[in-house]
């Protein structure tokens, strides 16, 4: 799967992401690795299969919080 | 042994719930939050998916409102004692539970609240005349229970809430006994915070409650500690559920929580009061015509009474009562039930009480023994 990797503060809020997106046909796949740390340390990653763009929009409507974006190495 | 106990825990729990606790030991055996391996994302969707299912069935406005604890005495403490602060003043029932009660009179012996008790009345309009008269300007919260434990009388929350918009108040509601037997809609009813046990109504197992509580992260928390997140600041997250969920979850417990609410939603919460409520008239009437059996409420009211019945054989004490029928195989609860402010209302400081508690896996069959083994007693 290639996309953008939204980093959240929780698992909660990662498996939110998830089933939100679900509801639009969009596949995601949660990581968790320190490759996705937050500034404040642990964190997860939701790895989604759509354009950022399209992710943070309804990321942002559902009022899931993120904490940053990043791409892929 | 007929278990008439399940006002302290419903017994027996469904085959699912058995099957899914198993399958928990097995098959999610790792710490949900912490770590990225396969079994603990699997695990972590487990407690997820029941989150999901109680945010549905409550109405909660978000699914990370949805907190679980050991127990609906940890949730009413984390709420009573989270959102009272130095100076409040909060209102609660004549018939709470210890556990609503408690925490109130620690804080106040503590100096840090007043607290009132509001004299539930016959009907909604007394109940609300009585609570305008004890409101304060620095009232902060009315906290109250939807149902008493050991009298079955429901307190007209609708009309308490409305009180607490008026008055700009924090509205508690302790589901103790009416989570999975009444509706509960936390929009529609203005609650602020939701506190039930996950064993009881529900069906799951003992050690689970949950807390669902509207913009949680205002708290001040009881408990600090590891929650899987932001784990280099020193200092509890902000955010929800994880500011009030330190430490490791009862997993299995949440897991088999989760397929008892699936059992209320299959049976259907109407279709569950209306056989409990069945019951617990033909056991009402059965009591009623008996000589020598005490009644302390009157016949039970669609929607105004849980399946819940205090009684006590003339000349014995609660705890007396129900000891000898758990020698003919009646499994009740005598004494005081953890509600001493109930007690004084209904006159039974005394005696105590023997109480029947009527479960979805009671029987007429069953009510029709009750009756007759009690009518034995009463010669």
């Amino acid at each position: 799967m290639d996309g953008p990797i939204f980093i959240v503060n929780s698992v909660t809020y990662a498996m939110r992401a998830e089933k939100v997106l679900q509801k639009f046909g969009i596949t995601s796949k949660i990581l968790r690795s320190s490759k996705y740390q937050t500034s404040s340390g642990c964190g997860y990653a939701v790895k989604v299969n759509c354009p950022e763009e399209t992710a943070a929009d309804i990321f942002n409507r559902a009022g899931i919080k993120v904490v940053s974006v990043v791409e892929e190495d | 042994m007929i278990y008439f106990d399940n006002a302290a825990t419903t017994f027996p729990k469904p085959a699912k719930v058995v099957a899914a606790v198993n399958q928990a030991m097995s098959l999610y055996g790792a710490n949900p939050g912490r770590s990225g391996h396969k079994m603990s994302l699997a695990t972590a969707e487990q407690i997820y998916n029941c989150r999901e299912k109680l945010a549905e069935l409550f109405h909660a406005n978000r699914v990370e409102d949805v907190v679980f604890t050991q127990n609906c005495t940890q949730s009413l403490n984390i709420a009573i004692k989270g959102i009272l602060r130095w100076g409040d003043h909060a209102i609660i029932s004549d018939l709470e539970h210890n556990s609503v009660l408690r925490p109130m009179e620690k804080l106040k012996n503590d100096g840090l609240i007043t607290y009132d008790i509001l004299k539930i009345g016959q009907d909604a309009a007394e109940t609300v005349a009585r609570l305008e008269k004890l409101i304060r300007p620095n009232t902060k919260l009315i906290a109250v229970t939807h149902g008493s434990n050991a009298f079955g009388i429901c307190v007209p929350i609708e009309a308490i809430s409305n009180v607490a918009k008026k008055h700009g108040c924090y509205f508690l509601v302790d589901s103790a006994q009416s989570a999975g037997v009444l509706p509960i809609d936390i929009q529609k009813l203005g609650i602020d915070f939701l506190c039930m046990p996950g064993h009881k109504g529900l069906y799951g197992p003992s050690g689970t409650g949950v807390l669902i509580a509207n913009n949680g992260e205002r708290f001040n928390t009881l408990i600090e500690g590891g929650t899987g997140s932001v784990s280099l600041s020193y200092k509890q997250p902000d955010f929800m559920p994880d500011r009030l969920e330190s430490g490791t979850l009862n997993t299995i417990g949440i897991i088999g929580l989760s397929a008892g609410i699936d059992f209320v939603n299959q049976t259907g919460l109407n279709a569950i009061y209306e056989h409990e409520f069945e019951l617990t008239n033909m056991i009402d009437s059965g009591l009623r015509n008996i000589p020598g059996v005490i009644l302390y409420t009157a016949p039970p009211r669609k929607g105004q009474n849980l399946p819940v019945i205090s009684f006590n054989l003339s000349g014995k004490k609660g705890d007396e009562t129900a000891g000898l029928l758990d020698e003919a195989g009646f499994a009740l609860r005598g004494g005081f039930h953890c509600a001493p402010l109930a007690h004084k209302k209904m006159g039974t400081l005394e005696s105590g009480t023997a109480r029947v508690s009527i479960g979805a896996f009671n029987t007429k069959i069953q009510a029709q023994a009750f009756c007759n083994i009690v009518k034995k007693f009463s010669k």
